[in-house]
């Protein structure tokens, strides 16, 4: 059998495939990335080859090969044994016990620091502007050329935000669910943009912390059962308080200093299409809301 | 007529899906087109535009992926879904034949025995990447520049000492073992090994070792700096002893701008014991001190090619400094053009995308005239200030690879639409005689260079036709028949726009100087 090692692996995926009782299924197979789906659990599990990003359930793998080349079928079993992913059909194994075993929770981000570092949230919108992104929702904070998504999204934006400075969390879940699905990617926009925004919420929330926990869990629910698999999966990730490695070290730019976050967004920027651009029109849009004047 | 195309639990990832709706919307008799997974909102979306129908609605969910396009035909749409499967199968067939290893661990597992790396990554990375090769026993292509010179100089002495290349940094132009590396000319293998430090100037001499009937064994790149003081040459010295032992190699040619005397002599020393002859292109240097060491002395970058190919086939290297067309003709035709400019126009601007090109004109063109104003002069007091965004200043020459023009911007010889628009504006000023320029070509150039540098060569010459002037257009093609953009095919769109084109950048100069000359002698304009 053949052996892949994983070098990174967000450190709730092992404990979640020890208690897995019955195999997992192949979800879906690309070039750089396989989803798992576990019986029982909305959320997949990911394998990402190197040197990709890692996102919460999933391991970064260490390939000489496609996923798509390396007889990874959708459908196909894949077991859980030994801290490792065996693919029986595809004579593949991919090891994670050895692998660095990372936090990719929220809360980890300066827990105690409510406001972004003076300059931030200016690098961040130029970065956004500087990468030309046109096909996602990049213009709701750049005020640049819009698109038919950008102008269905745009009309109802301010509603979910009405409703989240109320904290009422009912109708903010149906305002996310109204914009929920939108866009051409596999991850269409609007959901990138809920993520981008409902990572960044509990860190700049007025609210208390257990009161913004609720309304994004709301929303965040609402908005996976409006959209595909993939993209519901990294929603609820995000109603865990969990995140991207790469939009964290970007958080975590945004509140601690100004000259990290150019080369911090241009990483994000780089995550698919358009997804890391709709990411950080997210997040751009939370930092308007609390905090005015970008 | 609206039609659908369904993909059930299909998953393709986005930047899959949005070439798919680009290239949709470019098929003729498509009128709109919208693609993605069927989710409730995009096909609301899919309403909004006008390309929803009933199937739509009712067969389509979140997990599948549909094309939903405004066609005047069945024909156009099965063309749609033609495109469709095309670029689908494309990706999946590059998956297979074109899967490039993320890391150097993973290229490693693939092919133990790789043993060359093009490193082109920002600058203050480049350095450890670099390294991170050379410590695998592997040679590096350094592209990447703004690393410093210290760590230039931990490169090369690891590199010098384990018998590895690091050409660069900044480094632009390699052909090892007949692959040509970053922007390189597709050229002719034969005996005529290159070592230079400079990335155009390569390009020119092994362009016109090809034009010349020769052929070229390896050309090895050093990076801008390797001739400096601070970095003593190593890569030069480990190039000249590579070409020296290599059995395909009969002839060498050394290409840079003068190095300190110090390294000038040291390097000299060494090729006097390759045991082959040697071209020495130093340019603008000291012929002399070349021919003490008993080497042959280039004085252009074209002189240094017919030297080479002269060697190659056992004739007696003769000085070119003339013009293919005929010495007779060209004056008659610089005459002629100098004949027909206004009162007032008697100065050449210069404007180039490859630094080298632009030096070596300078270099033949500054004895004449005395100063030429630059972004990167040949005296000090000749800096012309606010290159970008000011005005030319009497003879000026322009280097638009220089940093002034380059930041936050593709490099000329992949973009060149900024040298373009400046040739335009030169237009305007009434004592503009000659615009001189080169077009490179070949692998890493833009696809087209001369389509831009003609329109704006032609739109120049009508304004200043209008104005009651003429411009004499003088353009030289770096490149080869081979290469992808194709040398007469390049040479003929700049021939068509009304510029005159020479086979070299060295004629191209110094037939700038012969109309200046005839101009001057003409009176009209001293």
């Amino acid at each position: 059998m053949r052996e892949w090692n994983a070098s990174a692996v967000c450190n709730r995926l092992l404990p979640l495939l020890n208690g897995a009782g019955r195999p997992l299924t192949v979800h879906s197979v690309f070039l750089r990335a396989v989803n798992l789906k576990l019986p029982g659990r909305r959320g997949l599990i990911g394998l990402i080859a190197e040197p990709g990003c890692l996102t919460p359930y999933s391991a970064v793998v260490q390939t000489d090969a496609p996923f798509s080349n390396a007889g990874i079928c959708a459908g196909t079993a894949v077991f859980a044994e030994d801290r490792a992913l065996r693919f029986p059909e595809a004579g593949l194994s991919v090891n994670l016990g050895s692998a660095e075993a990372v936090d990719l929770r929220v809360s980890t981000i300066a827990p105690f620091c409510r406001r972004p570092a003076e300059g931030a949230a200016d690098a961040l919108t130029q970065a956004l502007r500087g990468s030309g992104a046109q096909n996602g929702l990049a213009a709701l904070a750049t005020g640049g050329e819009g698109n038919a998504y950008t102008r269905l999204v745009g009309k109802r934006f301010p509603a979910l935000v009405s409703a989240v400075s109320q904290g009422d969390v009912e109708a903010a879940a149906r305002a996310a669910a109204s914009i929920a699905g939108c866009g051409a990617g596999l991850t269409p926009s609007s959901d990138d943009l809920l993520t981008g925004y409902l990572t960044a919420l509990p860190l700049l929330a007025k609210k208390p912390r257990e009161e913004t926990a609720a309304l994004v869990t709301a929303m965040t629910e609402a908005a996976a059962a409006r959209t595909g698999d993939i993209s519901a999966s990294f929603l609820l990730q995000c109603g865990e308080g969990l995140s991207h490695r790469t939009f964290l070290a970007l958080l975590r730019a945004v509140f601690e200093s100004q000259d990290a976050v150019k080369p911090a967004a241009e990483r994000v920027l780089a995550i698919g299409a358009t997804s890391g651009a709709d990411m950080i029109t997210g997040l751009i849009l939370a930092l308007r809301q609390y905090i005015g004047g970008i | 007529m609206v039609q659908l195309e369904i993909r059930k639990n299909a998953y393709y990832d986005s930047v899959t899906l949005m070439r798919i709706s680009k290239e949709l919307k470019k098929l003729e008799g498509v009128q709109e087109a919208l693609v993605g997974m069927g989710t409730d909102l995009n096909r609301e979306i899919a309403g909004h535009i006008g390309v929803t129908s009933p199937r739509l609605e009712t067969e389509v969910t979140a997990n599948d992926f549909f094309v939903a396009a405004d066609c005047e035909s069945e024909a156009v749409f099965a063309a749609v879904k033609q495109t469709v499967d095309a670029l689908l199968n494309e990706k999946a067939e590059a998956g297979d034949s074109a899967y490039r290893p993320p890391t150097l661990d993973g290229a490693l597992k693939i092919d133990p025995a790789l043993n060359m790396a093009l490193v082109s990554v920002p600058g203050k990375f480049a350095a450890n990447v670099a390294m991170e090769c050379l410590e695998h026993g592997i040679n590096v292509l350094l592209f990447s520049d703004n690393v410093t010179i210290e760590e230039e100089r931990a490169l090369k002495e690891y590199a010098y000492a384990h018998e590895l290349l690091l050409m660069g940094p900044d480094c632009g132009t390699a052909i090892i073992n007949g692959v040509p590396l970053a922007f390189a000319n597709v050229v002719r293998r034969g005996d005529i090994g290159v070592v230079a430090a400079s990335g155009t100037g390569a390009q020119e001499v092994s362009s016109l070792i090809d034009r010349f009937g020769g052929g070229v064994s390896q050309l090895i790149g050093t990076g801008g700096r390797d001739l400096k003081i601070e970095i003593g040459g190593p890569m030069m010295k480990l190039g000249l002893d590579a070409l020296k032992n290599d059995p395909q190699t009969r002839v060498i040619v050394l290409v840079s701008k003068p190095p300190a005397p110090a390294i000038a002599r040291e390097m000299l020393a060494l090729a006097t014991e390759a045991g082959k002859p040697v071209v020495v292109c130093f340019i603008g240097g000291d012929r002399a001190e070349v021919e003490r060491f008993g080497l042959t002395a280039a004085v252009s970058l074209e002189d240094a090619a017919q030297k080479a190919v002269a060697l190659s086939r056992g004739e007696t290297p003769e000085d070119f400094t003339g013009f293919s067309m005929g010495e007779a003709e060209a004056a008659a035709l610089a005459r002629k053009i100098a004949a027909g400019f206004a009162p007032g126009q008697r100065f050449v601007r210069g404007f180039y995308t490859g630094g080298t090109l632009c030096d070596e004109s300078m270099k033949l063109m500054i004895p004449t005239l005395g100063h030429i104003y630059s972004n990167i002069p040949l005296h000090k007091e000749d800096l012309l200030a606010d290159a970008k965004g000011g005005e030319s200043r009497e003879h000026t020459c322009l280097d638009f690879g220089d940093d002034a023009f380059t930041v936050g911007r593709p490099h000329p010889m992949i973009d060149p639409s900024l040298r373009a628009e400046r040739v335009l504006t030169e237009a305007d000023d009434p004592t503009c005689a000659v615009i001189l320029c080169d077009c490179v070509i070949g692998y890493g150039s833009h696809p087209n260079p001369a389509e831009d540098l003609a329109e704006a060569i032609r739109g120049a010459r009508q304004t200043a036709a209008n104005a009651g002037r003429q411009l004499a257009c003088i353009c030289a093609v770096c490149g080869t028949e081979g290469d992808p953009q194709g040398l007469s095919r390049t040479q003929r769109q700049l021939e068509e726009a009304g510029a005159l084109v020479l086979p070299s950048n060295a004629q191209a100069a110094r037939f700038a100087l012969l109309i200046l000359d005839a101009l001057r002698k003409e009176g009209t304009n001293a």
